[in-house]
């Protein structure tokens, strides 16, 4: 079989996020990444996902998101898609992994882990609201990064 | 998701099996934070937890901000190598005293 791009829609609540790491997964070892890397993609996927329904849930609306996997020649992408007003990646604080235990913050970590699992991470308008666009190289891929 | 709580009468082992994941980790934080709240230590052993995201990294922050308070001793037993890398990522490793089995862990705190 050649390149295939499948998607996903389902409600936004927490108890669909394994199933949306499942169907993940499965991309993403059908697109030939070796577990450890499934298992990062997966992570980044999770947290997309898991700040999705944080901020829909936080509307108190219920409403579906959709997960978009695009197998390319070079690349895996994932497009977490939902009704939310695009936002400013890079206004989102790193967190200080050197702060000492008493000044770590609670919070601000899933998109840092994105970061660092994924090649990259864009924020990108929709006609009915934003996605988050997350890239893994393919193995073997020209331009393949290592260790970010 | 399954947290099984054993131990002493001074040290609780809760043994957390599955994924700690947004949908699970209000549960788990729910049971960790009962096992500590009659004054025992607490060693939080992951040697089946397959699988935590940012949510379970918080839940086990908030616990160690309380250790770190003095309210009980705290440690970490049996990663899996995902969840090391995620421990790692974070830069959670250098905030928790990780063993390598629950019985160690057991055995350093019932000391104390």
């Amino acid at each position: 079989m050649g390149l295939q791009r499948a998607e996903l829609v389902v409600p936004a609540a927490t108890e669909y996020l394994e199933l949306v790491g499942d169907f993940v997964s499965f991309m993403a070892r059908r697109a030939g990444f070796a577990d450890e890397e499934v298992a990062r993609i997966r992570l980044a996927a999770d947290e997309a996902a898991a700040n999705v329904v944080l901020h829909v849930t936080a509307r108190g609306v219920e409403e579906a998101f959709r997960v978009v996997c695009e197998e390319a020649a070079d690349a895996l992408t994932i497009r977490v898609q939902d009704a939310g007003e695009p936002f400013d990646l890079g206004a989102v604080p790193i967190p200080n992994l050197d702060a000492p235990l008493e000044k770590r913050n609670v919070g601000g970590l899933g998109i840092y882990l994105i970061r660092r699992v994924m090649d990259s991470v864009e924020i990108r308008p929709t006609a009915g609201g934003k996605e988050l666009v997350l890239v893994k190289q393919r193995p073997g891929a020209a331009g393949e990064t290592h260790g970010g | 998701m399954e947290v099984e709580i054993s131990g002493t009468d001074t040290v609780a082992v809760a043994a957390v099996s599955g994924r700690i994941d947004a949908y699970t980790a209000p549960d788990v934080e729910e049971q960790l934070q009962a096992a500590v709240s009659d004054g025992r230590h607490l060693v939080v052993d992951l040697t089946a937890t397959d699988y935590v995201s940012s949510a379970g990294l918080r839940v086990l922050l908030t616990l160690a901000k309380r250790s770190a308070r003095g309210d009980f001793q705290m440690r970490l037993s049996g990663l899996q190598e995902a969840v090391r890398e995620v421990f790692d990522i974070a830069g959670f490793s250098r905030l928790f005293e990780v063993r390598d089995t629950p019985a160690e862990a057991l055995a350093e705190l019932s000391g104390s």
